[in-house]
Order: structure tokens, then C-alpha cells, then sequence
């Protein structure tokens, strides 16, 4: 057997009646509101995860700020690095 | 796939129409989706979630693609989203046993049925993406063209993912596909 052969007969069996039974359904009040709930729990979940992130970022800058804020100046010392190295090495090259 | 001139939620034959022309492929859409068995109650509360979307989303409807690809789209995202909310939870078992194959030997039916399983438990375990290409286009029969319409992909990309979706099948079924039947 090929595998079209083998999605064809494997196609779901339909129930009978069904359409009858959804015509009915999809005018009942009860679906359209499990429906109505069921698209306000997505949008409050997809809301949260929003708001989760902007927190995170929000906590993430707020941290990067202070840190940079608060931390030695790396300029200073990278030139106080390159003052000190400088007379090591004039020191060195002057001695005999 | 059909394209209604006008169609409105009030206007209950024509909907009753749609519902009726549509129901099955729904139906199967969203049992092969969700890898549904026979009588799985899942499958037909997802097909009703579908037609209360169609039937509420009627007035908005423009026309932009045909009513067949639409409620397609529909049901493919209805099932889709429900699969993702089952992993948290346990499945529940099907119903109702698979029903026998009217014409055939009891040997040939539970061969048949052995099939099918073997069909349904293999297709389950394809990643989403392949998933719904091998169910619209090889349980439902739609083109490359509808498929892609469906999953708002291009065509070329429909055809890849049904391709690796065979690799792999052909893998997992190859028991079955040796059978001289």
C-alpha cells in the first residue's frame, strides 16, 4: 500500500448526525459564550506574558542604569593604566 | 472551493448550508489535527467550536478568500490551539471503538483497523507544521494551493513540509506499506 492509499483510509470516521448537531449548537447561547470566555482568558493570558516581558526589560534597563551610574569611571583608570605603564617603560629604556 | 456572493449570520438556510457542505472535512480536519479516535468527543466539541466562529463571524466575512478556506483556517487553528492546551493534560481515551469494515472478513477489518491506528498514532507524532499539511492535503485532499491558502504559507513551502512530513512517515509506516494489500 502507498501512502496515499494509506491516508485514504485512514481519513477520521464522520459521527452521524453531526451536522444537525452543530447547526444547533452554533446558534445556542452556551457556545458562543464559552467561546466569548475562551477568547477573554487568551487575550488576558497573551496580556500577561506582554506585561511579564516589559517588566523584565523595565527591571534590566533600570539595573544597567545603576550599575553604569555607580561604577568606577573606566576611563580614569584605563589612563591611569596607560600613565603607569608608560613611565615603567620610559624608566626601563633610560636605565643602562 | 465555493465562493457565496453575500452571506449573512441571519440568514439561517444559508448557513445551515455551509454547515452541512462543510461539516465532514471540519470534522476530520480537526480529529486527524488532534489525533483524535473514532467517537473521540474532543473532535466534534472542536468542529462545533468552529461553526459557532463561522456562524458569529458571518457578518464579518468580506470575501477575501473562499468560504472553504476560511472555515478551513478555522478549524486548523481551533485544533491546533486545542493540541497545544492538551499537552498540560492527559488525554482522555476514545469513546466508542473503531467501527468494522461493513464488507470486509473480520481478518481484513482488523487488519484495516490495525492500519489506521498505525496511520493515526504516526501522523500524531509529525511536528504541528507537517501535521496539518499531510492532514489537508492527505486526508482532505486539497490542493498544494488550497493548503498553502489555509496555512497562510507559499506553496513551494506546503509542498517541503508534506515531503519530510512523508520521509518521515514512510519511516514510521514501513511495516504497512510493504503489505502486498
Amino acid at each position: 500500500m502507498d501512502l496515499d492509499s494509506l491516508f485514504h483510509e485512514a481519513r477520521p470516521e464522520v459521527p452521524e448526525g453531526l451536522a444537525a448537531r452543530l447547526i444547533a449548537g452554533a446558534r445556542s447561547a452556551e457556545a458562543q459564550r464559552r467561546i466569548f470566555w475562551a477568547d477573554v482568558e487568551r487575550t488576558g493570558r497573551r496580556a500577561l506574558a506582554v506585561a511579564a516581558a516589559a517588566a523584565v526589560i523595565t527591571v534590566g534597563l533600570a539595573v544597567s542604569m545603576v550599575v553604569s551610574a555607580t561604577a568606577p569611571d573606566n576611563t580614569r583608570t584605563a589612563s591611569l593604566v596607560e600613565i603607569t605603564v608608560q613611565a615603567q617603560l620610559e624608566k626601563y629604556l633610560e636605565s643602562p | 472551493m465555493g465562493r457565496p456572493g453575500s452571506l449573512r449570520a441571519d440568514d439561517h438556510s444559508a448557513f445551515e448550508q455551509i454547515v452541512e457542505q462543510h461539516a465532514p472535512a471540519v470534522y476530520r480536519i480537526c480529529a486527524g489535527l488532534m489525533g483524535a479516535r473514532h467517537g473521540d468527543a474532543d473532535a466534534e466539541d472542536a468542529a462545533q467550536e468552529v461553526f459557532t466562529r463561522v456562524f458569529t463571524g458571518l457578518p464579518g466575512f468580506k470575501g477575501e478568500s473562499s468560504v472553504s478556506t476560511w472555515i478551513f483556517r478555522i478549524a486548523t487553528n481551533v485544533a491546533l490551539t486545542r493540541v497545544k492546551r492538551r499537552r498540560s493534560r492527559p488525554r482522555a481515551q476514545a469513546l466508542v471503538d473503531e467501527p468494522n469494515e461493513p464488507r470486509a472478513g473480520p481478518q481484513d477489518a482488523l487488519a484495516a483497523q490495525e492500519r489506521r491506528e498505525a496511520v493515526r498514532r504516526a501522523v500524531e507524532q509529525l511536528p504541528e507544521e507537517q501535521r496539518a499539511v499531510v492532514v489537508l492535503r492527505g486526508f482532505e485532499g486539497l490542493s498544494f494551493e488550497e493548503v498553502a491558502q489555509v496555512l497562510g504559507i507559499l506553496r513551494p513551502t506546503a509542498e517541503s513540509r508534506m515531503s519530510r512530513a512523508k520521509e518521515r512517515l514512510r519511516g514510521l509506516l514501513g511495516d504497512f506499506m510493504k503489505d502486498p494489500d
